[in-house]
């Protein structure tokens, strides 16, 4: 057992457990893209502030430790967090608790894919429909939930960085010139996926990303959904060829 | 996502020129991917967050189960191999921990710790109660001694009668099959080829896993329901239908099928398994004693080739597949054609430790890789397997 395991059992001994988890899930959506930025920060001190009976957080040695535990890949830490979450929990606490975990996860613009993966991960540990996941996103930010990324693939970088220079046409280009390896990674699929696969990938996407289906979005976060919506469909063009 | 690092063995820290090197020595097909994300730091930066949650959602979901076949098809380099059992982390009674959650998200919803306070008060009141009492009554006292007595007499009572039972059941109860005994757990194996485990004794409940044929399980009788047994599978446990297991055991009468069958001791060079499709090449070594059988498993369990190796002797595959390979060797006596293993006096090895045949390309050739591998039970990473498993 390592020092970091015998800081998370003093804490849990001293009847807080449940906060240390809860701290340690929070901490870890923050800190998992390196730092924590100040918009992150400023979203869990807004909810220890509405907590102030919570000593857990106050603890400035507990913050440092635990950050070095979660910066250093813990997995007893980690494990002890998740089987508290799952166990000490009950199902309206987790649901409040990924709530949290959305709010800070989109503190900043785009949601990165650690945070998309994290996301991804206590929905399935505490066994929550999958739906779930997009109808919360949406309530909590007003923004739909980008599909996971894949920054392991040069096409998934193109992609991004077409979009960050947010030039339309920029993407309308990258639109034309679709390859098939590309028109797959978009729709989500592996090279050995056969016609059924791309249609019911085709209609899934189509049905998130369809602009009909979310009314009361600002100007440019419904050009930004069209854009979305005419890439999957000219994906599906490419692949039906 | 792939694990880049892994794929061009490289470290996180090592400097461009190595990840160079490195990236020009791995995988063909990840080249492209490794130069554009290893060489630009703003990609880098990315990719080695997401690298590092990844390998910690990785473990995490081996040990909690969640290996789900999309997440097994996208992220196969970042599932573990091995599960942990984990430890739940112990909290008195008086510590545990109350989660108070308020439903609405903007009420200023609080994860606190209120059950010792109010326990400590509930206590406070009792005892108030007490004294309160005791003061305020002069009769309480004869009152209270009188009670003493009795429950000594009652506790003195409870004494004897306990002793009576035991000294009774000791001398008369085994005679009169009255003894009062624990139900036992049942060993068992599965007689048939497949054997299909489900959630719920009911066929039409989802299947968890399956048992080969021989595969040992522990019955639980009393968790057993009509014509299923419970057998301890998984965290849970999962129901077999009675009628596919034997009671017994399945490492015993797998040996002694195959006995039937008769021995025999195949060449070093005879290749029981084989799938050519690569360039890499093994070089086997059995040190002198006893002969050995190896199997070459790729990361999904398939058997890439099966060779018998006599003891002294070397043996030398070729044109073995690109990829990650693991080891598994049986050494032992009367070697039986019909099963694939020794009848006696055998155990079975697993080493944990994957091999890599990975090809060297200098922008004209490709250039195989050669392993050699000594059939050793003592290397660091072997861990003992069942028979009926190799």
């Amino acid at each position: 057992m390592n020092s970091k395991t015998i800081f998370f059992d003093e804490l849990c001994g001293a009847s807080q457990g449940v906060d240390v988890s809860v701290t340690l899930g929070l901490l870890w959506m923050a800190a998992c893209d390196g730092s924590i930025t100040p918009n992150e920060q400023k979203k869990i001190a807004k909810y220890y502030n509405s907590a102030p009976g919570n000593e857990v957080f106050q603890n400035s040695i507990f913050r440092k430790k635990a950050l070095a535990a979660l910066k250093d890949e813990d997995s007893d830490v980690l494990e002890k967090m998740c089987d508290v979450l799952k166990k000490d929990l009950n199902i309206d606490e987790q649901q409040y608790f990924f709530r949290l975990l959305i709010d800070i996860a989109s503190a900043e613009d785009a949601i990165s894919v650690s945070k998309n993966y994290i996301l991804r991960f206590f929905l399935d540990l505490f066994e929550i429909e999958s739906d779930y996941l997009s109808k919360e996103y949406l309530s909590v930010t007003g923004e739909l939930l980008p599909e996971l990324g894949d920054p392991s693939s040069p096409l998934w970088w193109d992609y991004e960085d077409s979009v960050k220079t947010g030039s339309f046409e920029t993407m309308a280009r990258y639109r034309e010139n679709l390859s098939e390896a590309q028109a797959r990674h978009i729709l989500g699929l592996s090279n050995t996926a056969i016609a059924k696969d791309i249609k019911m990938a085709y209609r899934r996407l189509a049905q998130h990303y369809h602009p009909d289906r979310h009314e009361g979005l600002d100007d440019t976060k419904r050009k930004k959904l069209e854009q979305s919506f005419l890439l999957v469909q000219q994906a599906y063009e490419v692949l039906k060829r | 996502m792939k694990d880049l690092y892994r794929r061009n063995n490289l470290e996180s820290g090592e400097s461009n020129a190595v990840k160079i090197h490195g990236i020009e020595n791995g995988f063909e097909e990840d080249r492209e991917a490794a130069f554009s994300i290893f060489l630009n730091q703003a990609r880098k930066d990315v990719y080695d967050n997401t690298h590092r949650t990844l390998k910690s959602i990785g473990r995490l979901r081996t040990t909690f189960n969640l290996n789900t076949v999309d997440w097994k098809n996208n992220n196969s380099d970042y599932v573990a191999l091995t599960q942990k059992p984990i430890i739940r982390h112990q909290s008195t009674e008086k510590n545990e921990p109350v989660f108070q959650n308020k439903k609405s998200f903007n009420e200023g919803t609080t994860f606190n710790t209120n059950k010792k306070s109010t326990s400590k008060i509930k206590n406070e009141n009792v005892h108030s109660t007490f004294n309160s009492n005791r003061d305020n009554s002069a009769s309480s006292d004869s009152k209270s001694q009188n009670l003493q007595v009795l429950l000594q007499k009652f506790a003195w009572i409870c004494g004897v009668s306990f002793f009576v039972v035991i000294v009774w059941l000791m001398f008369f109860g085994r005679d009169s099959g009255m003894e009062a005994e624990a139900p036992k757990k049942q060993y068992k194996y599965a007689a048939n080829r497949i054997v299909n485990v489900y959630r719920k004794p009911s066929l039409s409940e989802t299947i968890v896993a399956s048992l080969k044929k021989y595969e040992d399980v522990t019955v639980n009788p009393v968790k057993s329901k009509g014509e299923w047994d419970f057998v301890n599978i998984g965290e849970k446990g999962a129901y077999v239908l009675r009628e596919e297991l034997t009671f017994g055991s399945g490492e015993k009468k797998l040996l002694e099928d195959c006995r039937m069958d008769g021995v025999a001791r195949p060449e070093s060079s005879e290749l029981l398994l084989y799938r050519p499709t690569g360039i890499h090449k093994l070089i086997i070594s059995n040190p002198p004693g006893k002969d050995a059988l190896l199997k070459m498993k790729s990361s999904h369990g398939k058997t890439a080739f099966f060779a018998y190796i006599r003891g002294g002797e070397n043996f030398i595959v070729e044109n073995i597949a690109e990829g990650d390979y693991y080891f598994e060797f049986s050494i032992g006596d009367n070697y039986g054609p019909s099963c694939g293993i020794f009848l006696d006096e055998t155990y079975v090895v697993r080493d944990e430790e994957p091999k890599y045949f990975n090809s060297r390309l200098d922008g004209f050739k490709q250039y195989p890789k050669t392993i050699t591998y000594v059939l050793k039970s003592e290397i660091f990473n072997t861990k003992r397997i069942p028979m009926q498993n190799f």
